[in-house]
């Protein structure tokens, strides 16, 4: 039996492969005399291709075609491969790569080429479980990782009927300067050693394929003729020069340039025009096409047998539909803007050739439709397409051909004419202002109680009507204006977590002792943002919309952080971040000012400049910080943020390159207004000491050092063992800002930024295989600790007062306040353990949008952190239901605390995605309460095509809204979960079209908020609400 | 530069940032001798609400003492303020008053405050120079009782409501001479009561 199954096995294996061999064509490249040929089945063959993509209006670079349900791919696929192949289109290259059934199902149905890229690097990679945001072509273990993972797709490829050929990276040359992943000015050839270090080891890939298939051929895909010189030093395994050109509507000299100093044929792996006019402002097709129609042209005439170069094989269009989701990546997916992100003077259509006059959401050739509740949807073509269509029917290796043939038979094609054809898209049509997105929630709440809460046990109806409109206008490419309105009809009042954006609480009128009131607020500004490009400044005005923040850009002592929050200032009503930030250009280059009343949430109004500049190997920056005044705590809504005393900061830091390592040294000056200010400093006493409290207490004065801070830190951002080790020093009153940036890895535990203290920090990632470990560990400590409780006392007798010692607090708004307290800096020796395993490079396990991006089969983290806590701390403010803000009269006591957590995303089961988190911890309550808090929980999401389920349990934990931790309000349980369906696969952060039902239940004990029966103390309750909502996005 | 030798860079760098936190000049903190307290006209509406000028007036002992400390309490421990209210001199009580004002407003607040600036000026104990401003801010500090917190009432300790200081506020501004703000008059009730009223 085991014979038989064997022959049958060999006999099935030997019928598929001989299958997959008949169905392969034969790809051979040929160079004579009148330049380079590829032929396929032995008949010359010009790509006549197109970068083709696959994405609904509204999703963004995380959406995938192959991960959707195969019904969709298969509608998609029989809907445009045959328009591509009317248009006479032979070849398609896919930054999404297709799985190799659909490569073959795409060629056998259609006769459409699909070409194999890998990025070698291009964006940074994780490796060994450490991601690397920069590659360095230098270092070995990272081109033998970059080898090894390319050897992976070749093999599971090379097989595959409809590979064309192979392409190796995708510009990499500009990533070796640009610092993001998108489109930037280019740079030029800037680094010719890090250039041959990259261009060897596309020459050792290329030589990797030779091993494994020598049917195909193998092109270089780099970014216009930089480093040419380089590359012909390391040509060994390379067939093709695969270039991205932009140069307009004629290249020159290159195609002789490639010829002289390489010798081998030419793709253009991208080239094409963006389809809007940044002079005019409108969408303009036919420019679009009369770019193409010029650049088709020269292709023509320099391919073989012309008499030219002869060595132009083709080319791939950039591309096949427009992308909505460029400008902004994460938000405004589903407008379409016209703002230009980049300036090329070849393109022209510009006053000033410093203008961004290149709009990167407009290259297609065909316009984007609107999808279907599957999101299928059907590309409009544009003039480009049609006049294509017959350009592609002039056979440019036809017996007798000639440049003067070719031009005629150009000169025939008259773009103009194929304008008719196309009606345009809903987008060119548009008014320059216009309605670009609309909400409406309706929702249906039921909740009720049990006896012993304060709710009661009666069942309570209500129901919850809202809408957000966002109106942009755009009466230029260099404005873009987005005003987001909400509109609220009823608010439900019986839900179990009342505060939320459309029910805020007021303030006005209220006193001490009211009960928290809320107000209708039928009409009001949700978001609103301005983006305009002047020849000398960018400015980007926001309010209530994210912005990142100068930390990357020199910024040590973070007084620009990022500022990311959407979900909790929505829950708050907070107006923040509001401001504007002008970047200098030209010859401002490296400016940049912020001004604004709430730049982050809890900044005070304030100005903020900051100049860069690079000399060499060093970057200097200086920033400067001038708050107007101090926040309004009403504008705050949250205690999580506290107004902080006026000040005025200053800082100089110095960044320089060390090899693979970066060093960043900084001073900081800040609050000088607090010179002389007095505070209350407490030691233990060697005797009975103050009013027989043990402890001794001094005035003092803050004088001019304490104003003052350093910082040092080393990075060595990659390797098997990445590290880093900081120090710094920050005086009394030398406040920072808070750190939002990222060091190597997804670490929690950071430097406070408040003043008061010395740290140091160090951690290291460590990379075994897809597993990453990675230690970090924290010591702080603040120069003048916090001031326990001393009550005061009063003697009638000898009629003396002792005057009683509080916990400090900064809050202005309390008597007596002083210049600076101990809280996030209070003396730690913290250690963190983070292992994460992620076998998928390319996505970020740590990114806030991961449920939509990670694709790997499975990844984890696991993240265990331990504070020692050997003293207290000072006074943390809270808000009363009315809104009012105080200072707690004292802190819980030194105790350790400890966190860990587990997060799981698994994307194995397609078209299944799962995120889920576990999570213990001990933590303390942020107002006076010395009970201690253990807590547990976990929670699940699950994406299944279009339905979303999601769910959290909590258990022993505090409620949802900052003030349950200041008051240590907890529920023995609590439970959410939320089962939704809607047109599109659930997008984090997107607003979508959802309709759904979900449901809250917790128990209440004696700690709970809400809990109302103090005659038994020992008697729980319950709550429970169930909500139907139907989230309707136009 | 190898990594160790920068590790010890590091920590130089912080061992020199410590030494900037040295010494500095501290005064120890003293009981305060109430009998040593004297008042002076700090400002035009010291003891006034909405004013907080007491908080910057050198005079007074208890700008560093937690308005907590003075002003809230439990039956079985009062806030200090009624300690000092029962015992300490009038310039200490006054001071003790109108500090927890500032923090706390409210009519208990604002018309001890004012009792006690009108003992000082009854008491004499400014000089003679210094008396028409004490009058004028005792009718004042009891005219603010009147405006802005016309409906509280002194309370026991269960928080019951005993007796206005309205109708003793505006008792006092006769008696210092003064005029009361608009509206404001003495009535006498069914139980033969005289009573502040607001028309």
């Amino acid at each position: 039996v085991k014979r038989l199954i064997f022959l049958v096995v060999l006999s099935l294996a030997w019928l598929v492969t001989a299958r997959l061999q008949a169905k392969s064509p034969s790809i051979t490249l040929e160079q004579d005399a009148g330049g380079a040929l590829l032929r396929v089945d032995g008949k010359p063959f010009m790509i006549k291709g197109v970068v083709w993509g696959y994405g609904p209006i509204g999703t963004n670079y995380s959406y995938s075609l192959w991960k959707q349900p195969r019904a969709l791919i298969l509608r998609v696929l029989d809907q445009q491969m045959p328009l591509l192949k009317a248009g006479g289109f032979n070849a398609i290259r896919v930054f999404d790569m297709p799985p190799p059934e659909w490569i073959q199902y795409i060629y056998e149905k259609y006769g459409i080429f699909t070409t194999v890229n890998d990025m070698l690097g291009r964006y940074g990679m994780t490796m060994n479980g450490v991601w690397i945001a920069h590659t360095d072509y230098a270092d070995p273990e990272q081109r033998r990782f970059l080898l090894g993972e390319f050897e992976k797709m070749v093999l599971r490829y090379r097989s595959t009927p409809g590979v064309l050929m192979w392409l190796l990276g995708n510009e990499n040359n500009y990533g070796l300067s640009w610092t993001g992943a998108g489109a930037e000015n280019f740079p030029g050839e800037k680094d010719p050693e890090r250039a041959a270090h990259l261009y060897s080891l596309m020459s050792e890939a290329a030589q990797l394929v030779k091993r494994h298939d020598r049917t195909r051929p193998v092109a270089l895909v780099n970014g216009d003729l930089n480093y040419l010189d380089v590359i012909a030093k390391h040509k060994t395994g390379l067939d093709i020069f695969g270039t991205n050109q932009y140069r307009g509507r004629s290249v020159g000299a290159m195609y002789r340039d490639v010829k002289q100093k390489v010798g081998i044929p030419v793709l253009f792996t991208e080239f094409g025009a963006d389809c809007f006019n940044n002079r005019t402002g409108k969408e303009d097709s036919l420019n679009q096409a009369r770019f193409l129609h010029a650049q088709w042209r020269e292709i023509y005439e320099e391919s073989h047998g012309k008499g030219g170069a002869g060595t132009a094989l083709g080319g791939f269009v950039f591309e096949w539909t427009d992308t909505w989701w460029k400008v902004g990546l994460s938000y405004g997916l589903s407008d379409h803007d016209t703002l230009g992100t980049w300036s090329h003077p070849p393109y022209y259509d510009y006053e000033d050739p410093s203008e961004n006059n290149m709009q990167e959401e407009w290259w297609g050739i065909t316009a984007l439709t609107p999808s279907d509740s599957s999101g299928f949807y059907k590309p409009e073509p544009r003039t480009a397409f049609y006049m294509l269509r017959d350009i592609f029917g002039i056979d440019p290796y036809a017996q007798g051909t000639t440049v003067a043939g070719i031009r005629r038979a150009f000169a025939a094609i008259r773009p103009d004419e194929y304008q008719g054809a196309y009606l345009g898209s809903e987008a060119a049509q548009r008014p320059a202002l216009r309605v670009s997105n609309l909400l409406l929630k309706l929702e249906m709440t039921a909740s009720r109680g049990t006896n012993s809460t304060a709710r009661g046990g009666d069942l309570r109806l209500d129901h919850t009507e809202a809408a957000l409109v966002d109106f942009t206008l755009e009466p230029s490419s260099k404005l873009h204006a987005r005003l987001s309105l909400s509109f609220v009809g009823n608010v439900a009042q019986n839900r179990l977590d009342p505060i939320f954006y459309e029910n805020p609480t007021t303030y006005e009128g209220s006193v001490l002792g009211d009960a928290r009131r809320t107000r209708h607020v039928p009409a009001d500004i949700y978001q609103a943002e301005v983006k305009a490009q002047h020849r000398w400044f960018n400015l980007h005005g926001f309010y209530r919309v994210g912005h990142e923040g100068w930390d990357y850009e020199g910024d040590l002592f973070h007084l620009y952080p990022q500022a990311f929050y959407q979900e909790a200032v929505d829950i708050y009503r907070a107006p923040a971040p509001f401001g504007a930030v002008v970047s200098g250009r030209r010859a401002f280059e490296g400016f940049k000012l912020a001004l604004g009343p709430q730049l982050y949430w809890g900044a005070n109004p304030a100005v903020i400049g900051k100049y860069s500049r690079k000399l060499g190997p060093v970057t200097i920056t200086a920033i400067h910080q001038e708050d107007l005044a101090e926040a309004s705590s009403s504008a705050l809504g949250s205690s999580a943020v506290t107004p902080e005393p006026v000040s005025r900061k200053s800082m100089l830091g110095v960044s320089a390159a060390l090899g693979e390592a970066q060093l960043d040294v900084g001073g900081l000056f800040a609050a000088p207004q607090r010179v002389g200010d007095e505070y209350t400093r407490t030691e233990p006493s060697s005797g009975a000491g103050y009013g027989g409290s043990g402890y001794d207490v001094f005035r003092e004065k803050v004088q001019w050092q304490d104003t003052l801070g350093a910082k040092v830190k080393l990075l060595v951002p990659t390797g098997r063992a990445a590290f880093y080790v900081q120090s710094a020093f920050k005086g009394l009153v030398a406040d920072a800002g808070p750190d939002t940036s990222s060091t190597i890895t997804g670490w929690s535990l950071k430097e406070s930024g408040r003043g008061n203290q010395v740290n140091g920090l160090a951690g290291v990632a460590i990379g075994l295989g897809d597993l990453q470990i990675a230690p970090n560990v924290l010591y702080q400590r603040p120069l003048v600790g916090p001031n326990p409780r001393i009550d005061g006392v009063y003697d009638p007798v000898t009629q003396t007062y002792l005057t009683p010692v509080r916990a400090r607090t900064t809050y202005s708004g309390v008597t007596p306040h002083e210049p600076f307290a101990v809280l996030d800096n209070r003396e730690t020796a913290a250690g963190e353990l983070l292992v994460t395993y992620d076998p998928t490079p390319a996505t970020q396990f740590y990114q806030w949008d991961r449920f939509n991006r990670e694709d790997a089969p499975f990844a984890a983290n696991v993240d265990f952190v331990y504070r020692h806590q050997p003293t207290s701390r000072d006074s943390e403010v809270g808000v009363l239901d009315n809104g009012q803000r105080f200072a707690f009269g004292a802190a819980p006591p030194a105790h350790d605390t400890w966190d860990v957590t587990l997060n799981v995303a698994a994307a194995a089961f397609a078209p299944v995605r799962l995120f889920g988190s576990v999570f213990a911890g001990q933590n303390q309550a942020l107002g006076d309460d010395p009970r201690l808090v253990t807590r547990y929980g976990g929670s699940l999401r699950i994406g299944v095509y279009d339905f979303l389920l999601a769910t959290r349990l909590h258990l022993n934990d505090w409620g949802p809204y900052d003030y349950f931790r200041d008051y240590n309000l907890t529920y023995p349980l609590q439970w959410y979960g939320d089962a939704s369906w809607g047109f599109l696969p659930a997008l984090v952060g997107t607003s979508q079209t959802r309709f759904g039902v979900r449901g809250q239940y917790r128990r209440l004990d004696r700690y709970s908020d809400g809990w109302a029966n103090k005659l038994m103390p020992g008697r729980s309750g319950s709550e429970f609400e169930i909500t139907t909502y139907l989230h309707a996005a136009l | 530069m190898s990594h160790s030798r920068m590790f010890r860079h590091l920590l130089l760098v912080a061992a020199a940032s410590l030494t900037a936190c040295g010494s500095r000049d501290r005064e120890p903190v003293q009981a305060i001798d109430l009998n040593a307290v004297a008042f002076h006209v700090f400002s035009p509406d010291l003891g006034v609400h909405p004013s907080t000028s007491v908080l910057r007036d050198p005079n007074n002992p208890f700008t560093n003492v937690p308005i907590d400390e003075l002003n809230n309490g439990t039956p079985e421990a009062p806030g200090d303020k009624w300690q000092i209210d029962l015992a300490a001199p009038a310039p200490a009580a006054f001071y003790a008053w109108a500090t927890a004002l500032t923090g706390a407003p409210g009519g208990e607040n604002q018309y001890y405050t004012a009792t006690k600036l009108q003992k000082i000026y009854t008491d004499g104990l400014v000089t003679t120079d210094e008396l028409e401003s004490v009058r004028e801010l005792a009718i004042a500090a009891f005219s603010a009782q009147l405006v802005h917190f016309p409906q509280d009432y002194n309370r026991d300790a269960q928080g019951n409501p005993q007796w206005d200081y309205a109708t003793g506020s505006l008792k006092a501004i006769r008696e210092l001479g003064g005029v009361a703000p608009a509206g404001w008059v003495l009535v006498v009730d069914a139980d033969g009561q005289e009573r502040a009223v607001n028309f």
